[in-house]
């Protein structure tokens, strides 16, 4: 894959609709973001989040996410920083409802389960053999299931309502845009194992390339090119514990993890053939499947640790921008393969190239100072205006230290955020297998030093060397500065944040280094 | 005691000594060309010891200006003046002066004598009061005229230190 990050470069000028579907594509906007506040992101990330399960955890941690990430942009905007880090814009492309739910239609029925939502009871009379066939397709516990609660593993229901998403208004407006700006592209990740995601992913991929047909008089919207069509299917990466009772609390059924391999392999046809509308798909998936910790159906007890599959398919996300789309000379539906070389997951096994890596770790550097001098711990500094007295690169960006006092909105914003983005990656090291980008072992950035903030890369003899702190980084935002002197004040601060840390991370961990060393 | 300072670098009279072997008592004088090269040596050496001191403060340090460094910065401003009020006990007192011819008797003309310790305070004094001045001053100019630019490392990353950020406690 590659990634490529410099201004104007394929990444950064592009706009991409992400199309997450169900829990898993739900999880995978979570890496997404904090991928995009490291600096890696498109010019624009639209986002459609689809969930009939709006209750739900991974839903929950999303929006949450979502609107830090927008409320932080937006403080960071006002002092006229736009790029850099946190520098693409997201935009909600559902609207105000944030996340669309296929029986949304229905939601002022007080009764969600299936066989109610589809007039079950009207299938009388003439109707009778509609209803007997309905009977006979679906079992008992199926047609009682209740719907706000998610598909469950059983996506032929769920097919019936995405179908909803051609009648949409904002979807209608989405193709209206991608005719409009034909740079747009569309992305989307589901699982194809569980219920939500598998309905969902060849429905919205045909829908988009299908387009709008027009009704009573009114004009259709034609689809959008396959080569602009992009999504990743994510094959079992987890499996549950044995739950409590066999049913769901409805009485319907809970997702079978015996069942997770057969769906997966019994839907890989239509996506192989290419009857889905993809122009390039990402498959991924883990030979050693992780157990989670619970076995909920739905609702807010249905909390997962991040897994790195989650973060693969936000990079298959960002590949797929960075290449501007599949070749539109190629045959589709392209595929791209990549593999873990061992359990467990490390820098090298990073899908990217050097150059989003080394942006990837400058990132990580950046978030890092944040939490250490600015809000060390998420928390304010008081001393803060003291330390920085005097610094060479605040003096060369023309602020002083009262400044960041005056951008305490943006900077608590992005202090937040990089919490968050420090949980994360923190949960990914403690995941089983391990994301080990990082070997911080659960500790608070304060007690971490930038030198050992990357795993697996040290410089050879460098353990008997003074240990690192924050202002070692600063050596490297003082040159940075010095090179984008013409840009001062906030926005310039910003810059030297990126370009610095990078330059630290590119010093301190050199692809030279020894690649499974202690960090 | 200023005038000490000022001109503790010049020899400002002649300068006697007790007179070596069987003058014992009698005072001679030093030639007033090996008093100044003594002198000049002295003045040579501190300025060397204090840039170095400068150069080394800067130059080694391996991060950005922080509180820390200003501690060692004052650390290095207080070795300053001690090498200051060292180095002209060492200099001198080990310089071979020269006798003057007649003095102490023509035998002893351009034998080597040396400088007493009360001689030599007054500079020691007066060489340490000038390190206190020239090591602030001379971090200011390096800071300012070469850590304009990354090149000069140290000065360029260090160059709020001493101005605007002496005060190690203000943080």
């Amino acid at each position: 894959m590659s990634l490529a990050h410099d201004d104007g470069s394929a990444t950064a000028g592009q706009t991409l609709t992400f199309l997450a579907l169900g829990g898993s594509g739900m999880r995978a906007v979570e890496p997404l973001l904090h991928l995009c506040a490291l600096g890696l992101g498109p010019r624009q990330l639209r986002l459609v989040l689809i969930d009939p399960d709006q209750s739900n955890a991974a839903v929950k941690r999303a929006t949450e996410l979502i609107d830090l990430y927008v409320r932080t942009r937006r403080a960071l905007a006002e002092g006229g920083a736009v790029t850099g880090y946190l520098g693409t814009e997201v935009v909600d492309a559902v609207g105000s409802d944030r996340v669309w739910s296929p029986i949304a239609d229905d939601e002022n029925l007080p009764d969600a389960r299936f066989a109610t939502r589809v007039d079950r009871t009207l299938m009388r009379g003439q109707g009778e053999p509609l209803g007997n066939l309905f009977d006979l397709l679906y079992a008992e516990r199926v047609r009682r299931m209740d719907l706000g609660m998610g598909f469950r593993g059983v996506p032929s229901i769920g097919t019936v309502f995405m179908n909803r998403l051609r009648e949409e208004a904002f979807f209608a407006q989405m193709l209206a845009n991608a005719q409009a700006n034909t740079e747009t592209l569309f992305f989307a990740v589901g699982s194809i194992f569980g219920g939500t995601g598998s309905a969902a992913f060849p429905v919205v991929g045909r829908a988009l390339a299908d387009g709008v047909r027009g009704q009573g008089g009114a004009n259709g919207i034609a689809g959008v090119p396959l080569h602009r069509i992009g999504g990743a299917v994510l094959l079992p990466y987890f499996t549950l514990p044995a739950p409590a009772t066999p049913d769901a609390p409805d009485g319907g059924p809970r997702p079978e993890t015996t069942l997770f391999a057969q769906n997966a392999a019994a839907a890989m046809p239509t996506y192989t053939a290419g009857h889905a509308g993809y122009g390039a798909l990402y498959v991924l998936g883990d030979a050693m499947p992780r157990e989670q910790d619970g076995n909920e159906v739905g609702g807010e007890r249905q909390q997962n640790r991040a897994h790195y599959v989650e973060l693969f398919a936000a990079l298959a996300a960002l590949d797929f921008a960075a290449g501007g789309g599949a070749d539109p000379a190629g045959r589709f539906p392209l595929f791209r393969a990549t593999a873990v070389a061992g359990k467990e997951v490390r820098w090298g096994d990073l899908p990217m190239d050097d150059a989003a890596r080394r942006r990837l770790m400058g990132g990580i550097v950046a978030a890092h100072t944040v939490l250490t001098l600015f809000r060390p711990d998420g928390a304010s500094n008081p001393a803060l205006h003291d330390e920085l007295r005097g610094v060479t690169w605040l003096r060369l960006l023309k602020l002083e230290g009262r400044a960041f006092q005056e951008r305490s909105a943006a900077l608590d914003g992005l202090a937040r955020f990089y919490a968050r983005t420090w949980a994360w990656l923190s949960e990914l090291e403690r995941s089983d297998p391990g994301c080990h980008l990082t070997r911080w072992e659960g500790r608070a950035p304060t007690q971490v030093r930038p030198d050992e903030l990357i795993a697996g890369h040290h410089l050879p003899g460098s353990a008997g060397r003074r240990q690192h702190h924050v202002f070692h980084v600063f050596r490297h935002w003082n040159e940075a500065a010095f090179r984008r002197r013409a840009e001062t004040g906030f926005p310039g601060f910003l810059q030297t944040m990126r370009d610095g840390s990078e330059a630290y991370a590119r010093a301190r961990f050199p692809e030279s280094s020894h690649p499974n060393g202690a960090a | 005691m200023l005038q000490s300072v000022i001109y503790a670098w010049k020899v400002t009279g002649s300068i006697s000594v007790n007179c070596p072997g069987g003058f014992s008592g009698k005072s001679g004088y030093v030639l007033r060309k090996s008093v100044e090269a003594a002198y000049h040596l002295n003045a040579l050496a501190w300025v060397v010891a204090i840039v170095l001191l400068v150069l080394a403060c800067y130059l080694t340090a391996q991060a950005s200006l922080d509180r820390g460094f200003v501690v060692k910065w004052w650390m290095y401003w207080a070795a300053a003046v001690l090498v200051g009020f060292l180095l002209p006990l060492a200099v001198l007192s080990l310089a071979p002066l020269k006798l003057a011819a007649g003095s102490c008797g023509a035998a002893r003309a351009g034998m080597p004598v040396h400088m007493s310790f009360t001689q030599i305070f007054p500079s020691m004094v007066a060489w340490a009061i000038w390190a206190l001045a020239a090591f602030p001053l001379l971090s200011w100019l390096f800071t300012r005229l070469a850590g304009w630019h990354p090149a000069s490392r140290g000065f360029f990353h260090y160059r709020g230190c001493p101005w605007p950020r002496w005060n190690p406690f203000a943080s």
